[in-house]
C-alpha cells in the first residue's frame, strides 16, 4: 500500500514537473504539457532529413541544368546561369529559414514537429510573434550548423586536442542546453522566449454515466446494484478517475482486468451481492461509478474536495 | 435513474453541442488554415471560444468527470491559440516592418551598435597601420582564399585590374556572383548574431577580423597609390553591407549584453527581450545585405568610373541614415513588441 502511494507520488511529481501554465486573458488558467527531449530531437531529426532531401533535390537540378546549359549554345547557358540563381536563393532559403518559415505558416509547428504534436507557443501565454520565431531560429546556427560544419572540416585535416576539446565544450553546453535547464530550453528558446509543448488532441468519450444508463443489461440490472452512503465513503476522487480510466479501457485483457477490479471493490467496501444474482462486472462497475461519482460531485459542491482514499481530513471536517 | 442525479451529467448534455461545434471549427482551422473557415464561422469562433472557456471553469468545480476536464482543457488551449494567435496580412507585416518596426528595433540598439561599430574601425585602423608599417601583417589579415593573388607581391597593374575589370563577361554570370556573395555574407551576418550568445566575445573577434582584413586591403592599395580607387570599389556597395554586418554585431552584442548585464530583470527574461529585438534587427541585415549584394554584382561591374561609384555611395550611406535616424520616430510608443 505505501509503495503504491509513494509510486503515486512519483507520477504526479512527474505530471508537475512536466507541467506549466498559461493563464488567457480571460484569467483561465490553462495547463501546457512540455515536449519530450527525445521528442523534439526525433522532430528535429526528421526535419534536418526533409532539408537534406531538399539540399539533394536542388543539386540535382543544379547538376541537370548544367548539363543542358553548357553542352548546348549559348542562350541556354544564360538560362542555367538564372536557375543557378534561383537554386542557390532557394537553397538559402531552405537552409536559414525552413523552420522559421514552417513555424510562422503552421502557427509554431514544423513538419517534423507536427508528426509528434509539438507546437512553439509564447512563454508569456501571448501571441507567437514573427520576432520571436526568427530569434529562436537564428541560435540554430550555433547550436547545431557551426558544431555541424567543424565536425566535417575536423573529418578532413587533423585537429589539434584543444580545438576538439573546445568543440567539445561548446557542443555540450549550447547543443544540449535543454538537458540543463526545467524548462527544456535550448539556447533558441531562451533567445526567442518560447516553450516548445506537446499538444495531443484528447477526444471526448461517451460519459460513463450515460453509458451506463444505456445499456439494456445494466437498465435491468441496475436496481440490484446499489450502494449505501458507508460503501461510497471509501474511495476519493483519485480513485474515482482511476475506475473512470478502467472503464475506457480498451483491449484483449480489458475485461479480464474488471473483473479483478470489480473484486477487489466489493471485498474492500465489503458489499453483498443480494443473492441469486448474477454478477456481471461491467455493469457493477459503472453502476458503482455512477454512483460514486455522485456522492463524490455532491461533496465537491458542499466544498469537500476529497483527494483520494487516504484523505480522511476532508470527509471528517465539518 | 441515478445518473439523473449528476448536475455533471445535465451540464455535460446541456453544452456538449457548442464543445463539438468549436472542436470541428478548430480543426478544420488547423487542418487547412484559418482561411478555409467562412466569416460566419469566423465570427462565431470568438464566441465559441469563451463559451467553451467558461464550461471548462465549471467543469472545474464541478465535474469529476477526468475525460471531460481533459477534453476541455485541450479543446481551450487549441483554441486559445486559434484566437490569440491570428497575425495581420503577412505582406502588411512586412510593410510594417520596413517603414517603422526595423528603424525602431535599430534606434533600440544604439549602445550595442556604436560598440559594434567601433571594434570595427579600431580593426580596421590596426589593420591598415600595422600593414603599412610591415607588409608581412597582409598575410596575417587577409586569407588567400579572399585575397585571390591581390597580394604585396602582386604587381600594380594586377591590382589596378581587379578594380576596373572592365571585360564583366555575361551579365547572368555576375548575377550569378553576387547572389553567391549575398547568401554568403547573410549567414556570416546570421552566425555574427548568433555568437552574441557567448556574452558578445565571439562577435567582436568576427567584427575586428573584418576591420583588419579591410585595413590591411587599404594600406596595400594605398601603397601602390590605388587607395582612392580601392575606396570607391569598395563602397559603392561596402556602405550597405559593412553596415548590415555591423547590425547583426550589433544583435550580437546585444544578446551578450543580456546575459552578462541583466539588470531589473533575471537573464532569462533580459535575454527573451533583447533576442526578439535583435532578431528584427538581422533580418533587416539579411535585407541590407540583398540591396548591398545587387549593387556589388550588377552595380560594381557596370559603372566603372571612381567618382560614380563615390557618388552612388555617399547616396546609400545617406539613404540609410536618413533611414535609421528619423523612419518610424512617431511611432516609438506603440514599439513594445
Amino acid at each position: 500500500m505505501a509503495a503504491i502511494a509513494r509510486r503515486n507520488a512519483i507520477l504526479a511529481d512527474a505530471d508537475e514537473r512536466s507541467q506549466r501554465n498559461i493563464v488567457t486573458p480571460e484569467g483561465v488558467a490553462l495547463p501546457v504539457e512540455l515536449a519530450a527531449r527525445s521528442e523534439r530531437a526525433a522532430a528535429f531529426l526528421i526535419d534536418l532529413l526533409v532539408i537534406t532531401g531538399c539540399f539533394i533535390a536542388l543539386g540535382l537540378l543544379a547538376w541537370a541544368a548544367g548539363l543542358l546549359g553548357f553542352t548546348g549554345s549559348r542562350g541556354d547557358r544564360g538560362v542555367a546561369m538564372w536557375v543557378w540563381i534561383a537554386l542557390l536563393l532557394g537553397w538559402f532559403v531552405v537552409r536559414s529559414f525552413y523552420f522559421a518559415l514552417f513555424e510562422l505558416r503552421w502557427h509554431g509547428s514544423t513538419p517534423g514537429k507536427r508528426v509528434f504534436r509539438l507546437r512553439v507557443i509564447d512563454r508569456a501565454g501571448g501571441a507567437l510573434t514573427a520576432d520571436a520565431v526568427i530569434a529562436r531560429n537564428l541560435m540554430r546556427e550555433v547550436e547545431v550548423f557551426l558544431p555541424l560544419s567543424l565536425i566535417m572540416v575536423g573529418l578532413g585535416t587533423d585537429m589539434n586536442g584543444l580545438v576538439e576539446l573546445a568543440m567539445l565544450g561548446w557542443m555540450l553546453i549550447l547543443t544540449f542546453m535543454p538537458l540543463f535547464n526545467r524548462d527544456r530550453l535550448r539556447v533558441g528558446d531562451m533567445v526567442g522566449g518560447t516553450w516548445v509543448i506537446s499538444a495531443p488532441k484528447a477526444t471526448l468519450l461517451p460519459d460513463l454515466a450515460e453509458t451506463g444508463g444505456q445499456r439494456p443489461l445494466s437498465q435491468q440490472a441496475a436496481p440490484w446494484y446499489t450502494f449505501s452512503g458507508a460503501h461510497l465513503d471509501a474511495y476519493g476522487i483519485y480513485e474515482l478517475q482511476t475506475l473512470e480510466q478502467v472503464l475506457r479501457q480498451q483491449g484483449p485483457n480489458a475485461s479480464s482486468v474488471r473483473e479483478e477490479v470489480a473484486k477487489r471493490i466489493q471485498r474492500k467496501i465489503n458489499w453483498m451481492p443480494p443473492p441469486d444474482l448474477q454478477i456481471d462486472a461491467q455493469a457493477f462497475l459503472q453502476a458503482f461509478y455512477t454512483a460514486q461519482r455522485g456522492r463524490l460531485e455532491a461533496q465537491v459542491l458542499l466544498g469537500k474536495r476529497r483527494k483520494d482514499k487516504h484523505d480522511r481530513a476532508a470527509s471528517a471536517k465539518r | 435513474m441515478a445518473e439523473f442525479r449528476l448536475k455533471s451529467f445535465h451540464f455535460r448534455r446541456e453544452r456538449e453541442a457548442t464543445w463539438r461545434a468549436l472542436d470541428d471549427l478548430v480543426g478544420r482551422a488547423e487542418k487547412r488554415g484559418v482561411k478555409t473557415l467562412s466569416s460566419s464561422e469566423l465570427v462565431r469562433l470568438p464566441s465559441l471560444y469563451f463559451a467553451t472557456l467558461s464550461s471548462l471553469s465549471v467543469a472545474r468545480s464541478i465535474s469529476l468527470d477526468r475525460n471531460v476536464v481533459e477534453y476541455l482543457e485541450s479543446l481551450a488551449s487549441r483554441s486559445f491559440f486559434l484566437v490569440y494567435g491570428a497575425r495581420t496580412n503577412l505582406w502588411e507585416a512586412i510593410i510594417e516592418f520596413f517603414v517603422w518596426r526595423l528603424p525602431v528595433a535599430v534606434r533600440r540598439l544604439k549602445g550595442p551598435f556604436f560598440i559594434a561599430l567601433f571594434s570595427f574601425l579600431a580593426g580596421g585602423l590596426a589593420g591598415y597601420v600595422l600593414t603599412a608599417a610591415n607588409a608581412d601583417w597582409y598575410y596575417s589579415f587577409v586569407d588567400e582564399g579572399m585575397a585571390s593573388g591581390r597580394t604585396p607581391t602582386a604587381s600594380t597593374e594586377y591590382l589596378r585590374k581587379a578594380l576596373f575589370d572592365d571585360n564583366p563577361g555575361d551579365a547572368t554570370a555576375l548575377s550569378f556572383f553576387a547572389t553567391f556573395l549575398f547568401t554568403h555574407n547573410a549567414k556570416i551576418g546570421m552566425l555574427a548574431f548568433a555568437l552574441g550568445f557567448a556574452f558578445g566575445l565571439p562577435t567582436i573577434v568576427l567584427l575586428v577580423q573584418t576591420g583588419l582584413m579591410m585595413g590591411a586591403f587599404f594600406a596595400l592599395y594605398a601603397s601602390r597609390g590605388l587607395g582612392i580607387e580601392l575606396g570607391g570599389w569598395l563602397f559603392i556597395h561596402g556602405v550597405t553591407e559593412l553596415l548590415a554586418i555591423i547590425l547583426c554585431g550589433a544583435g550580437g552584442l546585444a544578446l551578450g549584453g543580456a546575459l552578462a548585464f541583466p539588470g531589473a530583470h533575471s537573464r532569462l527574461a533580459n535575454l527573451a527581450t533583447a533576442g526578439r529585438l535583435a532578431a528584427q534587427v538581422v533580418i533587416g541585415a539579411v535585407g541590407l545585405l540583398l540591396i548591398a549584394g545587387m549593387l556589388e554584382g550588377l552595380g560594381r561591374q557596370l559603372i566603372t568610373d571612381t567618382s560614380l561609384r563615390y557618388v552612388i555611395a555617399a547616396a546609400t550611406a545617406m539613404a540609410w541614415c536618413l533611414y535609421f535616424v528619423f523612419a518610424g520616430r512617431n511611432r516609438i510608443h506603440g514599439s513594445d513588441r
